[in-house]
């Protein structure tokens, strides 16, 4: 049961990464490299924050706020002139915002560990008779939970999801419909840099920040949205839940084989639905 | 006339075979990982090197000592990419890596193409061992020397029972496989065992495997960011207050301030510290904080000792062939060395010297504020058997 909860708590981390991650390749058909380092860039300016207020609290509500801004800056400035070109393009571009973030980020916290303490609130252990787990996990396992609710009622009941799923499909035709496709592209691309934070700053507790903390998750959230369906939120979801409890109970059973047994998830999803579980099958001419 | 000129002419081809013309400068090549997970290592490495040099006035041999530093990212293919660009700039000695598997690539290249390397931190046993060679030095710890403190520490320690956490990686399952050879024989049981991969994202599932086993003490060879998540995790369920976790390479001042609290009470040995009681110790440690306002980690104090030892061999020699250097570092001995005498063995030039075992503690004064506390100094001679 322990195995499970923590399964849970690597899935709900892992989906609020994937998320933003999923938002900005189904509106703008861009996979953003830089999508981990905007989760680093939240972890260190929520360590900031908390360091300067001593609220965690406050870090996680100004954290990802911050990064958001970031992503928007970037995005006007550079990506929003690259829609129209080659992809790759678009992929240097965000390669290059990776080495950019990561040589602002070592200018001003320089190249230590760098640690977050959790909230008094969320320390300590619940005892569940055979097995104890942390109730920082819980609280991700549920603030998990609550991005997932929070994105599928935006996405699918409100106007502003409306609109945003309406210009993933086709971004021409809403634009004849008078909607500012432009400054969609840039909200959604800031959202996705803000999702990104907030799962660092969610992050920061469980791990040493570090200059390649960005690096080590990114490769499990690229498997996430590639099992569940690119541009899938609800792909998002199934993928996390796979890739963490593949990574919770291999961690049981055969540790020394945890990474194999990951990407082994990928191949054998790939091998019955090459688009991913929820991916749209694209018509080849 | 003639004669002359032929006896001239001897002698300047005699010194140019020998490679012993003096140059401008003493050039180094440092590649050490300025990025990558040992980042934060890289830089007190070069901060301690600096030290080493700015002592001796900057000077070796009469001549500036020019560095060369590159990133080698704890990476075997770039460090081996940088080794081979600064060898063709004609360095006079390399300096590096952290990484063992770019530490043993660049010890290789070092090796074929008869430059020196000076090797302060990395502990791969193979590097001064089966894969070293005659140009190849290493100033710290190897795995050897941590494998016998390991051994020592549970013959002090005698748990009843040890649960073993092993970065799948060769050189850690040696010394694992080593100590737990050494178990029975001190009445130490093993609760359980487990491999998992270096760079492991989450250990909450072997935390709560060890809390389950029954085990009284947990063996962990981690190092780095691995061993801050390790323990970090250990404390989010309080498995840190229950058993007592020893690893030989555990935590330092920098990953104890990054597990925080939790860090308190746990075991590591420590391969150089700043706390230890010498002379020559305590006038670095002050000129390091006068100079970076903080305590030398275990990358810039190894640096600092190893690099300085180095420099003064060549300084005695008074020589520019790179033979003649090596032939005197092989075998030395260093009187002054900041963690006591150090012997460089002749038969794989590993540096013979002390082992010291730390438990974390408060720190008072200026010290950090979770710091390594000394509780042991194994003799060199406890650590090491005779070279054959």
């Amino acid at each position: 049961m322990s195995t499970f909860v923590i399964g849970l708590s690597l899935a709900a981390l892992l989906f609020i990464l994937a998320a933003g991650l999923v938002l900005v390749f189904g509106l703008l058909g861009v996979i953003n490299l830089a999508h981990g380092a905007f989760y680093m860039l939240g972890a260190y300016v929520g360590y900031q924050i908390a360091a300067w207020t001593g609220n965690f609290w406050l870090a996680l509500a100004l954290a990802p706020v911050f990064v958001a801004a970031v992503a928007w800056i970037a995005e006007r400035l550079t990506l929003s002139k690259l829609y129209d070109r080659e992809h790759y393009l678009q992929f240097l571009l965000t390669f290059g915002l990776i080495l950019v973030i990561n040589e602002l980020v070592r200018l001003v916290w320089g190249v230590g560990y760098l640690r977050v303490d959790a909230p008094v609130l969320l320390q300590g252990s619940v005892d569940f008779g055979t097995f104890q787990v942390s109730v920082y996990r819980l609280f991700v396992a549920f603030a998990g939970l609550a991005a997932a609710g929070g994105l599928y009622l935006v996405l699918e009941k409100t106007l502003i999801g409306t609109v945003v799923r309406a210009a993933s499909a086709n971004s021409a035709m809403v634009s004849c419909l008078g909607v500012n496709v432009r400054r969609i592209r840039s909200s959604v691309f800031a959202i996705g840099g803000g999702l990104a934070g907030f799962a660092g700053v969610i992050a920061a507790p469980m791990v040493p920040l570090s200059l390649d903390m960005g690096l080590i998750v990114i490769i499990d959230c690229f498997l996430v949205i590639i099992i569940g369906g690119m541009g899938s939120i609800r792909g998002a979801v199934l993928g996390a839940i796979l890739i963490g409890m593949t990574r919770a109970y291999g961690q049981n059973f055969i540790p020394q084989f945890i990474d194999p047994l990951t990407f082994g998830v990928l191949v054998a999803v790939l091998l019955v639905r090459p688009s991913g579980i929820f991916g749209r099958k694209e018509r080849m001419a | 006339m003639t004669n002359f000129k032929s006896v001239a002419l001897a002698a300047l081809m005699g010194v140019l075979s020998q490679g012993a013309v003096a140059d401008e400068a003493f050039h180094i090549g440092a590649i050490l990982p300025f990025s990558g997970p040992y980042a934060f290592g890289g830089e007190a490495a070069k901060a301690g090197m600096q030290m080493a040099i700015d002592e001796r006035g900057g000077k070796v041999l009469g001549v500036p000592i020019e560095v060369s530093w590159e990133d080698g990212e704890a990476n075997p293919q770039v460090t081996l990419k940088k080794g081979t660009r600064l060898i063709a700039d004609d360095v006079h000695l390399l300096v590096g890596e952290a990484s063992s598997p770019a530490t043993l690539a660049l010890s290789k290249l070092a090796g074929r193409r008869k430059v020196p390397l000076l090797n302060t931190i990395s502990a791969d046993e193979r590097i001064t061992g089966s894969e070293g060679n005659r140009y190849t030095f290493r100033t710290s710890n190897d795995f050897g020397m941590e494998t016998q403190m390991t051994i020592s520490y549970y013959e002090t320690a005698r748990p009843k029972s040890v649960y073993a956490v092993i970065p799948d990686v060769g050189a850690a399952r040696d010394l694992w496989g080593k100590v737990k050879d050494s178990l029975p024989g001190l009445g130490i049981g093993v609760a359980g065992e487990d491999y998992p991969p270096l760079g492991n994202k989450d250990y909450a599932v072997i935390v709560n495997k060890i809390a389950n086993s029954g085990a009284d003490s947990v063996l962990a060879v981690l190092a780095g960011g691995d061993a801050v998540n390790f323990i970090k995790q250990a404390g989010e369920v309080g498995l840190t207050g229950k058993v007592e976790i020893f690893g030989p390479t555990l935590l330092e001042e920098l990953t104890a301030a990054a597990v925080g609290e939790a860090s308190l009470g746990v075991f590591s040995g420590v391969r150089y510290h700043y706390s230890y009681k010498n002379e020559q110790n305590s006038k670095f440690v002050a000129a390091y904080k006068e100079k970076f306002g903080e305590v030398p980690s275990v990358f810039a104090g190894e640096a600092y000792d190893g690099l300085s030892w180095f420099l003064d061999t060549v300084e005695a020699t008074g020589s520019w062939d790179k033979e003649a250097w090596v032939d005197a570092f092989s075998g030395s001995t260093r009187d002054s060395s900041i963690e006591g005498v150090k012997t460089m063995r002749s038969c794989n030039n590993q540096a013979e010297q002390i082992g010291l075992m730390a438990v974390v503690g408060r720190g008072v004064g200026d010290q950090p504020e979770l710091t390594m506390q000394i509780v042991e100094e194994f003799p060199a001679d406890a650590l090491f058997t005779d070279c054959p």
